[in-house]
């Protein structure tokens, strides 16, 4: 459902994804691993957009999107296609990816409301039960600043559900938690996996790797260097 | 409690010894002038023609009646005569600090100017003219006939003690601006000495000569505490009159005609015509409280306006500059530092006088829109690096759940930066509340002016002072003290933040 062709990007004159190809399955969870700034965050970036490429191209689900230059502003039906794309690979992020000024709930509320145009009570509805799911229906009324990192993380999850979307994009969801807090967010991506949500997911830890994924993807120096089962490659 | 007294005992005996040293160590003011060799006279060049100015082609070097009158004065004194510049509005209370000897600058002997300085015989006898629009047959040589008109005047001088009661009078600080203003519609008329109206007014096509509602007199100041220097002045003065000098030294300027014939047989009657009995300066009562409450009423009111113009107007340009492309971002740019390098005095001018030939703005839309467009380019500043300071990620995460920019900026980014600023842009509104004062100079009586025409009006700095003191510090310290908080607030919530 994700294909990612030969994906070409430098920052100033460093390279960082050189030439990638590959392609994520539905109702998978793929690990992208590798050492840091091997090119991971930015391969997932590029996929939902936040980040352009120089060459290359990535399908979602049928939307395509090409290479751009980093100062051209997107036209109107290339912005469309961003938002399109991101509607279907919701992005959790490793920091402050929460909206400061919102409850836990509203956090998780906004986008559908705003983005969607579902009524209110139905987004809470729905937000209510989304929380409840990542175990934090006790938290709804809590500031992001009042979370720790694991019930951050846990709402940042719920948020990014709530758009129903087809692929679930992680950005090491978990390298600024504790030991116990990593538990309990690999729980909830367990749980996720285990009813065949499509994830991809960029992390340093080959525990969540073994515990989550069904295929590992190493990317080193802007290449993939291996892929396949996460104990084959690990 | 012993001790504590004798110690005050002390230090009240050496303030009253130091008073009676000061009492008696200066002879006479006439032998410290010549001791000196020179007599110093307060003036302020910027009065222009023909009373101080640069010469045509040699700027540098001063001509004018009264310089020629100084010099003549002087010589007769045995001494040479130093121009000691001066801003207008401040020549007697510098006369009362000592910064000169005498103050000769076309200041008319007015009973507000009576009751704290001393005056010498005059030497020149103006007229109050009344000029109105060429084509305004409805301005009629009286006061009377001024009520509820516009009347344009200078701050602090007889025509605006004339006016101050008859009409409504606006009040400037130059001699260019109420003739200016005439022309473009502002006001109905102007009240000012013959000598201004005729070198400022009359060359306006569009002007017309109303008639003369009144006569008065200028004359050198010197401090109460030095009549013999006066007295000295006087006998100059009356030297100069009477060789036919002083009849040269105007008709030089062009300004000898009839009405100066009078200087010549000035007598000590005349004098104490002129001077009178002077009038016991009016203590600041009811009347002054109202008065000052109407000036706060309208700093609050400009400073709320310009602030409720400003704070728009700068997230706009802050969104301009962040996210409006290459040539948004700059024009954002060019307008921020064009605001900000320039004073708002000069803003506030070109505004109300630069602008008026193609856009004819009141007084109080002028000074509303001049401090507004002013301080956006401060508030710009404050939002965008409110802006700045909200995560990039907080962005990210909002475009991530399919929010167009506008959406994310609008439900995401601005709300936290907003809250950011909020302390910075309290603080902007306590300077501007200060900076208001400022608009006086477009002829809005405001806090500070209605200070200093009170001032004016019982001859003392001291309570008016303290009263303008004391309702600036009523109205930004609760804003003081609110910021200080929301900072706190803020400072708070972000360890939070750090920490979690």
């Amino acid at each position: 459902m994700i294909e990612v062709d030969g994906v070409r990007k430098a920052f100033a004159s460093r390279v960082v994804l050189d030439g990638v190809s590959v392609r994520f399955e539905r109702g998978r969870v793929c690990a992208l691993i590798g050492p840091s700034g091997g090119g991971k965050s930015t391969l997932l970036r590029c996929i939902n957009g936040l980040e352009r490429f120089d060459s290359g191209r990535v399908e979602v689900d049928g939307l395509v999107l090409g290479p751009s230059s980093a100062s051209a502003r997107p036209g109107e039906a290339e912005r469309a296609t961003l938002r399109a794309i991101r509607l279907k690979a919701g992005m959790v992020f490793q920091h402050y990816g929460l909206f400061a000024h919102m409850s836990a709930l509203e956090n998780v509320m906004e986008a559908p409301i705003h983005v969607r145009g579902v009524p209110r009570a139905e987004a809470r509805e729905r937000a209510a039960q989304l929380l409840a799911r990542v175990g934090l229906s006790h938290r709804r009324d809590a500031f992001p600043r009042e979370l720790s990192g694991g019930e951050h993380q846990r709402v940042a999850i719920a948020r990014a559900l709530a758009m129903d979307p087809e692929a679930l994009l992680l950005d090491e969801p978990t390298s600024a938690l504790d030991p116990d807090r990593k538990a309990e967010v690999t729980r909830v991506l367990a749980d996720l996996a285990g009813a065949g949500v499509t994830m991809l997911l960029v992390t340093h830890e080959s525990a969540v790797v073994r515990e989550i994924a069904d295929r590992a993807i190493c990317l080193r120096e802007g290449r993939v260097v291996a892929d396949g089962a996460p104990s084959e490659v690990l | 409690m012993a001790r504590s007294r004798a110690v005050l005992l002390a230090v009240v005996a050496a303030i009253v010894g130091l008073a009676a040293c000061g009492r008696a160590a200066p002879s006479s003011a006439l032998e410290r002038v010549r001791a000196a060799g020179v007599l110093r006279w307060g003036a302020d060049v910027q009065g222009g023609e023909p009373f101080v100015y640069g010469a045509p082609g040699d700027p540098e070097r001063l001509v004018g009646f009264e310089v020629e009158i100084a010099e003549a004065i002087a010589r007769e004194l045995g001494v040479r005569a130093e121009l000691v510049q001066n801003d207008w509005s401040n020549l007697v209370p510098s006369l009362e600090r000592g910064t000169f000897d005498v103050a000769m600058n076309g200041l008319e002997v007015t009973d507000a100017r009576r009751g704290r300085v001393l005056f010498t015989r005059p030497y020149y006898v103006f007229a109050e003219r009344l000029m109105a629009r060429a084509d305004d047959a409805s301005i009629a040589p009286s006061l009377p006939a001024l009520r509820g008109k516009k009347v344009g005047t200078l701050a602090n001088s007889l025509a605006f003690e004339m006016l101050r009661d008859a009409s409504e009078p606006v009040v400037y600080e130059g001699v260019e601006e109420p003739y200016a203003d005439l022309v473009a519609g502002r006001t109905d008329a102007v009240l000012l000495d013959d000598v201004i109206a005729a070198r400022y007014g009359a060359p306006r096509a569009e002007l017309r000569v109303v008639g003369d509602l009144g006569e008065g007199y200028y004359a050198l100041a010197v401090r109460p505490s030095e009549p013999d220097l006066a007295a000295a002045v006087d006998g100059a003065l009356a030297t100069i009159t009477a060789s036919g000098e002083l009849r040269r030294i105007l008709e030089r300027s062009r300004l000898w005609n009839a009405r100066q014939d009078r200087l010549a047989g000035w007598s000590a009657a005349d004098q104490r015509g002129m001077i009178g009995a002077p009038p016991s300066p009016s203590p600041m009562g009811r009347g002054h409280a109202a008065l000052f409450l109407r000036g706060a009423g309208v700093t609050l009111l400009v400073s709320v306006l310009a602030m409720a113009l400003a704070m728009p107007l700068g997230l706009g340009l802050a969104l301009g500059r962040l996210y409006g492309g290459p040539l948004l971002g700059r024009l954002a740019g060019a307008y921020v530092e064009l605001y900000r390098g320039t004073p708002v005095l000069l803003q506030l001018y070109l505004l109300y006088y630069g602008l008026a030939p193609v856009l004819r703005l009141d007084a109080l839309p002028a000074a509303v829109i001049g401090l507004g467009m002013n301080y956006a380019a401060y508030e710009a500043e404050v939002y965008r690096a409110g802006i700045q300071a909200v995560p990039r990620a907080q962005l990210e995460s909002a475009l991530a759940l399919g929010m167009t920019t506008r959406l994310a900026l609008r439900r995401v980014v601005l709300p936290q930066a907003l809250r950011h600023a909020l302390p910075n842009v309290t603080n902007d509104f306590i300077a501007l509340l200060k900076d208001s004062s400022l608009v006086s100079v477009i002829t809005v009586v405001e806090l500070t002016k209605q200070m200093s025409i009170t001032a004016v009006d019982v001859r003392s700095w001291i309570g008016p002072g303290i009263a303008c003191a004391a309702l600036y510090f009523a109205m930004s310290y609760p804003l003081g003290v609110m910021a200080r908080r929301l900072e706190r607030k803020l400072e708070g919530e972000r360890e939070a933040e750090a920490a979690a």
